[in-house]
């Protein structure tokens, strides 16, 4: 070894010399005085970010104030057509993946790789559940009619069953489906001439929501790719871990007050 | 910025020049492994809570006869949200323990959003002192020609969608079909129905013309489609396509 080592002869540090992780090589901007600041700047910029994120829904949950004011009715009739059971399991799916990302930025911080790897991993599954049972229990359904064979929702419309599909795996139910946003909109067994309104809030909402839950998943899954391929994240740096883990918790967030909002007031 | 440093800046340290060392020590607060588990089971717990009033608002509705006033579950579902994210700010995502100025960022979000909402309220609440027909649900009447649904060939109709793809359906199965299916499709859950009955507590006052004053214009035209148990306001919807003496507008696309 040199008496040049790599901290301090940041042009002498090659990214793929396997001699000491990423994380340890890191060194902040020579704009900064210390790494503290660099990364409480990072902080303070995201959160700055996130109180966009906050304002784009607080937008959405105004409409849906209004909404709920002007055509009551509708918006009573509209969330029974929701099962909250789905929406309870959506939210302890979030609560989790919540746990795990905030426990992955913990073993970050103490430099147990692999563990944090794992959490990483385990809150992108956790993700992807909430995706799959929003889309093949919820939406699918109430769009086209085409249930899922095992969702437990379908024993109660059996009589109404006039297909299947894909060798038995998915069950068309009559007159199920057409609940869809807006132009769109084909239920024939409404009570309210106002319907396709909560229908156009519901998937606006939930519709962006999933945006949001996509974007996270991406994030996550480029921090797992460079914690796996360079090790980039330990106890002196892990802001990106840190900044992905916010907008993550703020998707839960958001979550934590649409579920109510939809599914649980009437 | 305002953390205590062992060496201040000016000082320039050669073993340490980037100050590292400190990163742990003063502003890097690691949150203990049991303080994340005991977070997660009470946010567990909360949600287990909210659905737990949500579904006693239901029990009460069909067990008691009673209808709650719908605010008691909003005010009871919203204060459980906010004390839900309230613990994931402050724990999981290190609002406690990071500079104040981040939760200063986020407070004044939320007021800029509470001003949004206060203003939006302030209007739509009082609409009705000023002038009294606006105070409560809209009604439905003629709307003018719309294209039921987003295909090009789409036929143009004049009555709400709703009440179009009712019809249509009646037309393509016969009423005892339609009404079979509709016992069907509106009980979807235990208990978890489109309520049928509405009672005092949650009514609400509809200005306009009554469904009485419908039915005594065109009784006979509009019982043969009357589903079973619709309330009032889709007997006002529907009315106008079948009695076209009472409303204008429907003539038209009548004749």
């Amino acid at each position: 070894m040199t008496t040049l080592d790599s901290r301090s002869n940041p042009l002498g540090a090659d990214v793929h010399v396997g001699a000491e992780p990423m994380w340890k090589r890191y060194l902040p901007g020579h704009h900064w005085r210390t790494s503290d600041e660099e990364f409480d700047a990072c902080t303070l910029g995201f959160w700055l970010f996130l109180a966009t994120e906050v304002l784009l829904f607080a937008g959405l949950f105004c409409a849906y104030t209004i909404m709920r004011f002007k055509f009551p009715q509708a918006f009573a009739n509209g969330s029974s057509y929701l099962d909250w059971r789905w929406g309870t399991l959506n939210t302890v799916v979030l609560l989790l993946s919540s746990y795990t990302m905030a426990a992955s930025i913990r073993a970050f911080q103490l430099d147990r790789q692999s563990h944090g790897r794992r959490l990483l991993a385990a809150t992108f599954i956790f993700g992807l559940c909430f995706l799959l049972i929003k889309f093949t229990f919820e939406y699918t359904p109430k769009l086209s009619g085409w249930f899922i064979a095992f969702d437990p929702a379908l024993s109660h419309y059996k009589e109404l069953v006039d297909g299947k599909a894909l060798g038995g795996l998915f069950h068309h139910v009559a007159g199920y489906g057409g609940k869809a946003p807006g132009q769109f909109f084909s239920y024939a067994f409404s009570e309210d001439p106002w319907e396709p309104l909560w229908w156009s809030i519901y998937y606006c909402a939930t519709g962006i929501h999933a945006l949001h839950v996509v974007i996270g998943m991406t994030l996550i899954a480029w921090c797992f790719r460079r914690a796996i391929l360079y090790k980039s994240y330990g106890p002196t740096h892990y802001t990106m871990v840190e900044n992905t883990g916010l907008y993550w918790h703020l998707v839960d967030l958001i979550w934590i007050f649409l579920f109510p909002l939809l599914y649980l007031i009437h | 910025m305002s953390t205590p440093h062992a060496v201040t800046p000016e000082v320039f340290d050669e073993l340490d020049p980037h100050g590292m060392g400190s990163y742990t020590k003063h502003s890097h607060h690691i949150v203990s492994g049991m303080t994340l588990k005991s977070i997660l089971l009470i946010l567990l717990a909360f949600t287990a809570i909210t659905v737990g009033a949500a579904q006693a608002e239901n029990w009460i509705e069909g067990s008691l006869h009673y209808a709650l006033p719908r605010w008691v579950n909003v005010i009871v579902a919203m204060s459980i949200a906010t004390v839900k994210a309230s613990l994931v700010l402050m724990f999981f995502m290190l609002l406690r323990y990071s500079n104040p100025i981040n939760t200063v960022v986020f407070l004044f979000c939320l007021l800029a959003f509470a001003l949004f909402l206060f203003f939006t309220l302030l209007d739509l609440g009082t609409r009705g002192a000023i002038n009294p027909i606006k105070a409560h649900q809209v009604e439905a009447g003629g709307i003018g020609g719309i294209r039921a649904g987003w295909r090009a060939d789409a036929p143009i109709i004049n009555q709400a969608p709703v009440v179009f793809w009712r019809e249509r359906k009646i037309a393509e199965v016969g009423i005892e079909e339609y009404n079979r299916m509709k016992g069907i499709l509106s009980h979807p859950h235990e208990g978890h129905g489109t309520p049928s009955i509405t009672s005092a507590n949650m009514s609400i006052n509809r200005p306009g013309i009554t469904s009485g004053l419908f039915e005594a214009v065109a009784p006979a035209a509009h019982d043969e489609h009357a589903p079973h148990g619709a309330p009032a306001a889709p007997h006002g919807a529907a009315a106008p396509a079948h009695a076209p003496a009472a409303t204008p507008p429907a003539e038209p696309a009548k004749h």
